[in-house]
């Protein structure tokens, strides 16, 4: 399903939702306003039925009774007369009839019983109403609907003292002019308005899709050079200007991410160059002298032990990258390891000076090898580049719900901005500290995401410009 | 001892034969992972080594179909760098150890021998080579009554070459089995460690008992041998 179509299909529904509103909306307002106008007419010819001298003269009614059935009721003038008068096409379509209270109605020759229909007419009062001739207040009319040979009439009964006469015309014939007029409007109104509708709904969708296109354009322009170029922000609506932010942004975190990779790619390159060309060059002279010395064998081995040990090391990184460094996890003694550690640095170093302070039992969850590995690069440090004839310090200790290990040892002043750089990966310091100390500069950097990837941290704490403090934490899992 | 090697390199499987059959041992090799399930689900084996990254059928996959159907042959995971995450998944799953290439045959050999240890149920407390018993639940080394504790450290190192007697063993092979493969190769924390059983096992020859000495081998590493 195409946005487009849908926008197309939404507005027309929508236009044409509002069109029947309108049309059937002023259809009944307008038949009701006729039907109002047609209440009015019934009752004025209502009254103008009974003769006027009647009105003004109670006592003579009979006369003007009888005189009344002897010539305008018999007349076809009346008639005709109120055929025009109400709109409609002959006399079936009407009835009328006059009398006085006191004896009844006399019928009116317009077919249908008419003394029975009046008999059955549940009257709607209206207001008194106010006869020209002001002294007589207490004239009504009253209205009614009826069926009659299946078609709705309306009624209207005008009562004055002792007269009343009735009239009743059939509704649809008498607004049949109104409602063909309307058709005949309406039948050239629908199609030309859905025709607008139509133009309109097209027009909306076009208008819709047009930045989208324009948006998606740029983007395949962007994807097609490189990742460095970025879509304009210029004459675009301000929705718009936020989806392109969204999209640059989006864009300089991958090109930054991409750097990232590139740059790490380059560096393990040639970090694992020094050792391969070292262990060509040994290869080759073992390969020429006639017999090679267990020595140089074992000097190859140790390089290939390098070698791995830094593809370990990439891998684990680069899993770290991508958020899928797998754990083993299982309970841990943090405090077993930690021994572990100082008996190797003891072992690694006669003038050591230790200064330890280890609780008892700190166990957490984790995966031996890798924090084993944490473990190890913290200590290699520590041997590679502790001060002689200095204390280090180790403690670890529990504090509320996190192991903490801090390690600490002297070394040669460290300026802040080099600091700062020690967890970037490849980074050895200046040549100066490292001066004959091996390396990969990824040790640091691959035990602070072990750390995280426990939920912990490897954090470098602030001291002296000759003291270098790490601290380890790890939760505390029982 | 039957050992059922699942391996598709050639100079993998070949090199881990050889190391092994100069153990003593009685290899069966395959080289993809259908024939390698068919051969294990025979349940003829004591040990299985399973490579992960097979054709056919991955070693994982056959691990836990193994598991599901209740053989219970110790199996130890190979597993290439890139696969560190399948390690989990297979420890998970029942493996019994893993090994991450490259390694040694000796250490897998040490580390067959340590699986059947623990598999035949008999849990061995003692190792013996002459007169030379170290104790693996104190340990210590004792010899006609008279006994010194040694450091975990200095357990282990001392635990492998007297599993393997009157062979050499490189300071590559100990430190990684002992200190781990991730631990700095460029140290000589091996000859330390040496240096300080030596000077134990030299405080039970003072009372004049007749022990194993380890030598060293110039240039590469050390060998217990039996006097």
């Amino acid at each position: 399903m195409y946005f487009r179509t849908r926008i197309f299909a939404i507005s027309i529904l929508t236009v044409t939702a509002v069109l029947a509103l309108v049309i059937s909306l002023s259809w009944s307002r307008i038949m009701t306003v006729e039907l109002t106008n047609l209440d009015s007419r019934l009752c004025m010819e209502a009254k103008r039925l009974i003769p006027k001298h009647t009105l003004l003269d109670v006592n003579n009614s009979a006369d003007n009774i009888s005189n009344l059935r002897d010539t305008s009721l018999s007349g076809s003038r009346l008639m005709t007369d109120l055929t025009d008068k109400l709109r409609v096409s002959s006399p079936n379509q009407l009835m009328i009839s006059v009398g006085s209270v006191e004896q009844g109605f006399i019928t009116a020759p317009t077919g249908g019983d008419v003394q029975d229909v009046i008999s059955r007419l549940h009257w709607v009062s209206a207001e008194p109403l106010a006869l020209t001739d002001n002294n007589k207040a207490n004239a009504v009319c009253q209205f009614a609907f009826f069926e009659h040979q299946q078609n709705q009439w309306r009624a209207s009964l005008f009562q004055a003292s002792n007269q009343q006469s009735f009239i009743a015309v059939d509704v649809a014939a008498t607004t049949s002019q109104l409602t063909s007029t309307l058709q005949a409007a309406l039948i050239v109104v629908i199609p030309f308005s859905l025709l607008l509708s139509i133009l309109g709904a097209w027009f909306i969708a076009t208008n819709t899709i047009r930045p989208i296109n324009r948006l998606h354009k740029a983007m395949d322009k962007v994807t097609q050079k490189d990742l460095s170029h970025r879509l304009p922000e210029h004459k675009e609506d301000k929705e718009f200007k936020m989806l392109i932010d969204a999209y640059n942004t989006m864009l300089d975190r991958l090109e930054d991410s991409f750097r990232q990779v590139s740059r790490f790619t380059a560096d393990a390159a040639h970090e694992l160059k020094t050792p391969l060309t070292v262990l060509r060059g040994k290869l080759e002279q073992a390969v020429l002298s006639e017999n090679p010395s267990q020595l140089d064998l074992n000097a190859i081995l140790d390089e290939v032990g390098h070698l791995s040990a830094m593809t370990r090391k990439l891998l684990l990184l680069s899993q770290a990258d991508s958020g899928s460094m797998a754990l083993h996890f299982e309970p841990i003694n943090i405090t077993e390891l930690v021994d572990e550690l100082i008996a190797d640095m003891t072992l690694l170093s006669d003038e050591l000076e230790l200064d330890c302070e280890i609780e008892k039992d700190l166990i957490t969850k984790g995966d031996i090898v890798l924090l084993k590995q944490l473990l190890n690069n913290l200590l290699v440090n520590v041997m590679r580049y502790s001060l002689t004839h200095k204390v280090v310090t180790i403690h670890a200790r529990q504090n509320e719900s996190v192991i903490e290990v801090v390690i600490s040892n002297f070394c040669l002043p460290i300026l802040n901005d080099v600091r700062v750089k020690l967890f970037n990966r490849f980074y050895r310091g200046e040549p100066a500290y490292t001066q004959g100390i091996s390396g990969s500069g990824l040790g640091l950097s691959l035990a602070r995401e072990i750390a995280r990837a426990h939920g912990g941290d490897l954090t470098l704490e602030p001291s002296e410009s000759e003291v270098v403090t790490m601290r380890l934490l790890l939760p505390i899992v029982k | 001892m039957n050992v059922l090697l699942v391996e598709d390199e050639q100079k993998i499987a070949d090199f881990i034969c050889e190391g092994l059959r100069a153990k003593h041992f009685n290899v069966t090799h395959c080289a993809d992972g259908n024939q390698g399930y068919q051969a294990a689900s025979n349940n003829t084996h004591d040990v299985i080594i399973l490579d992960i990254m097979l054709p056919g059928r991955d070693g994982l996959d056959i691990l836990r179909s193994l598991r599901q159907q209740g053989v219970d042959t110790p199996i130890i995971l190979l597993t290439a760098r890139n696969e560190l995450g399948d390690r989990v998944q297979g420890l998970d799953m029942g493996a019994d150890d893993y090994l991450a290439k490259p390694f040694y045959v000796e250490e897998l050999h040490a580390r067959i021998q340590a699986l059947l240890r623990r598999h035949g149920g008999t849990q061995q407390h003692v190792v013996e080579v002459g007169a030379l018993q170290l104790d693996c639940i104190n340990r210590s080394i004792n010899c006609q009554g008279q006994s010194v504790e040694l450091t975990s450290r200095e357990f282990s190192l001392l635990e492998h070459l007297m599993r393997s007697p009157n062979q050499v063993l490189t300071r590559g092979q100990l430190l990684e089995h002992v200190w781990g493969y991730d631990f700095d190769p460029c140290t000589n924390v091996v000859d330390v460690c040496i240096k300080r059983i030596r000077y134990k096992m030299a405080s039970l020859e003072k009372a004049g008992k007749m022990v194993g000495a380890i030598e060293s081998v110039r240039g590469t590493g050390y060998r217990l041998s039996i006097r």
